[in-house]
C-alpha cells in the first residue's frame, strides 16, 4: 500500500511527467519559460491549483452529479486560480506582471482539468493529493528546466544573474517561441531517451534475475 | 429506486449553486484580505520616480486640447507640499510588442528627471532591455520648452532629439519613446501653455 502511494506520488515526476511524457500543458510551458524564474513561480502556481482542485474534486465527486462535472470541477479551479491571481497580485507583483495572462490561463490548463477527470474524479482524497502534487512538481520541475537552458543560452544569466559578460554573445532565438520549440524539442527527446535506457536496463536487470532465481530452484 | 426527473434537475441545479455559492463567498473572504487599490498600487511603484509624499492632480479635462501622436497621459500626482514644481505622470506608449506599455515619467522644473516602468509586459531580455534605468537615462535633464518637439530615433528637425533604440528591442523601444513624448506633449500643452505643433 504504502509502495502504491508513493507510485502515485512519482509518477507525475518521471513516468507520465504531464510536460516531457504526456505533452500536456504546451502552450504556458513555451510562452512563460523566458526565464528560469518565471518557470518556477508558474509551476508554483499550476501546483497550488492542481493539489486543491484535486483535493476537493475527489470529496466532491459522490456529491457531483455526471452530467454537470466538467461545469463544476471549472468552477473549482477557477476559485483556486483566482485565490493564486489575488495572492500574486498582492505579494508578488513583478511575477503576476511577468506570467499576465497565463496567469488566469491556468483554469483551462489540460493537465488539471484531465488530473480532475482521470484521477481525482475515481480516487480517494489522499491519493488525489498525492497525484495532484506529484503531476505539479513534474510540471515545475520542468518548467524551471526549460527555462533555465533557455535564459541560459538567450540572455546570458542563471536566475536573473548575469553569468559573465555571457550576456554580449547571448541568442535571442532561443527566448523567442522557435528557440521554445527548439529546447522543448531538444530536452523532451533526451528525456525520453534517458527514460527508454532506464528502463531497458531495469527490463535486462530483471529478466537476469529471473534467470537467476530459475537456475538456483534447479 | 428510481428518481424522477424532475427531481434529477433540481439536485443538479442545487449543487451547483451551492459550489457557486461556496467559491464566491471564499473568493470574498481572499479578496477583503488581499485587495489593493489603484492608489495603493501606484504609491507602491512611485516610490521610484519620486520619494515624497504625492496626490492624485484634479484637473477637469485631463488630456483637453492635447493632441498625442502615438501615446496617452492617464493621470497626473504631485507632491503634497505645493512648493515643489514636480509633475509624476502615468504615461502610457503605443508600438510596444504587446500592444501598450506604461511608464512613470517625473518632470521637476521643466525637466525629465526621472523615468520609471508602471506596467509592461515585454519579453524578458529582449524587450525588458528598453526598460532598464539605462536607457531611461538618455531622456533625463532635457529641459522641455514650448518648441520642443520631443524624442525621435531619427532626428528630423533642430527641436527634435535623437535617441537610438536598443538593439533587439526596437518595439519596446519605440514605446518607451511614445510613452516619454506624451509625457512631453501633456506638459507643454497643460503646463506650459502651448505647444509647437
Amino acid at each position: 500500500m504504502k509502495s502504491k502511494r508513493l507510485n502515485t506520488l512519482t509518477n507525475g515526476v518521471v513516468k507520465s511527467n504531464p510536460t516531457f511524457r504526456l505533452v500536456l500543458g504546451t502552450c504556458p510551458t513555451l510562452a512563460v519559460t523566458t526565464q528560469a524564474l518565471n518557470g518556477l513561480a508558474m509551476g508554483a502556481a499550476v501546483t497550488f491549483v492542481l493539489l486543491c482542485s484535486n483535493v476537493m474534486i475527489s470529496l466532491l465527486k459522490k456529491l457531483i452529479p455526471d452530467r454537470v462535472r466538467i461545469p463544476a470541477y471549472v468552477v473549482i479551479i477557477a476559485t483556486f486560480v483566482t485565490v493564486v491571481q489575488m495572492v500574486m497580485r498582492k505579494w508578488m507583483s513583478p511575477l503576476y506582471e511577468a506570467l499576465g495572462v497565463f496567469l488566469p490561463l491556468i483554469v483551462v490548463n489540460c493537465i488539471i482539468l484531465a488530473r480532475a477527470e482521470a484521477f481525482a474524479s475515481c480516487n480517494p482524497v489522499l491519493d488525489s493529493a498525492l497525484d495532484g502534487l506529484g503531476m505539479g512538481f513534474g510540471f515545475t520541475l520542468s518548467l524551471t528546466f526549460i527555462g533555465m537552458v533557455r535564459e541560459f543560452l538567450g540572455s546570458g544569466s542563471f536566475f536573473g544573474i548575469p553569468v559573465g559578460s555571457l550576456g554580449n554573445v547571448s541568442m535571442s532565438i532561443f527566448i523567442m517561441p522557435a528557440g521554445g520549440f527548439l529546447v522543448y524539442g531538444t530536452l523532451m527527446a533526451l528525456v525520453n531517451y534517458l527514460t527508454r535506457l532506464a528502463e531497458e536496463r531495469k527490463i535486462r536487470m530483471g529478466s537476469h534475475h529471473e534467470k537467476g532465481e530459475k537456475e538456483a530452484k534447479q | 429506486m428510481r428518481k424522477s426527473l424532475g427531481f434529477e434537475i433540481f439536485m443538479t441545479a442545487l449543487v451547483l449553486v451551492v459550489i457557486a455559492g461556496v467559491a464566491g463567498a471564499l473568493l470574498g473572504l481572499v479578496n477583503h484580505f488581499t485587495y489593493i487599490s489603484e492608489e495603493e498600487l501606484f504609491a507602491g511603484k512611485a516610490t521610484a520616480v519620486y520619494s515624497g509624499e504625492l496626490k492624485k492632480y484634479e484637473l477637469s479635462g485631463l488630456n483637453d486640447e492635447v493632441e498625442y501622436s502615438s501615446g496617452n497621459i492617464l493621470s497626473v500626482y504631485v507632491p503634497t507640499d505645493p512648493a515643489q514644481d514636480t509633475y509624476v505622470l502615468v504615461a502610457e506608449g503605443e508600438g510596444a510588442f504587446k500592444g501598450t506599455l506604461r511608464l512613470l515619467v517625473n518632470i521637476t522644473d521643466g525637466a525629465i528627471v526621472k523615468i520609471a516602468k508602471y506596467e509592461a509586459n515585454e519579453t524578458p531580455g529582449l524587450g525588458s532591455k528598453a526598460l532598464d534605468e539605462s536607457y531611461f537615462k538618455k531622456f533625463y535633464g532635457t529641459t522641455i520648452t514650448k518648441q520642443f518637439e520631443g524624442y525621435a530615433f531619427e532626428a528630423q528637425s533642430a527641436n527634435v532629439s535623437e535617441i537610438a533604440a536598443v538593439t533587439g528591442a526596437t518595439k519596446s523601444s519605440t514605446a518607451v519613446k511614445n510613452a516619454v513624448n506624451a509625457a512631453i506633449k501633456w506638459y507643454q500643452v497643460r503646463v506650459l501653455g502651448g505647444a509647437s505643433v
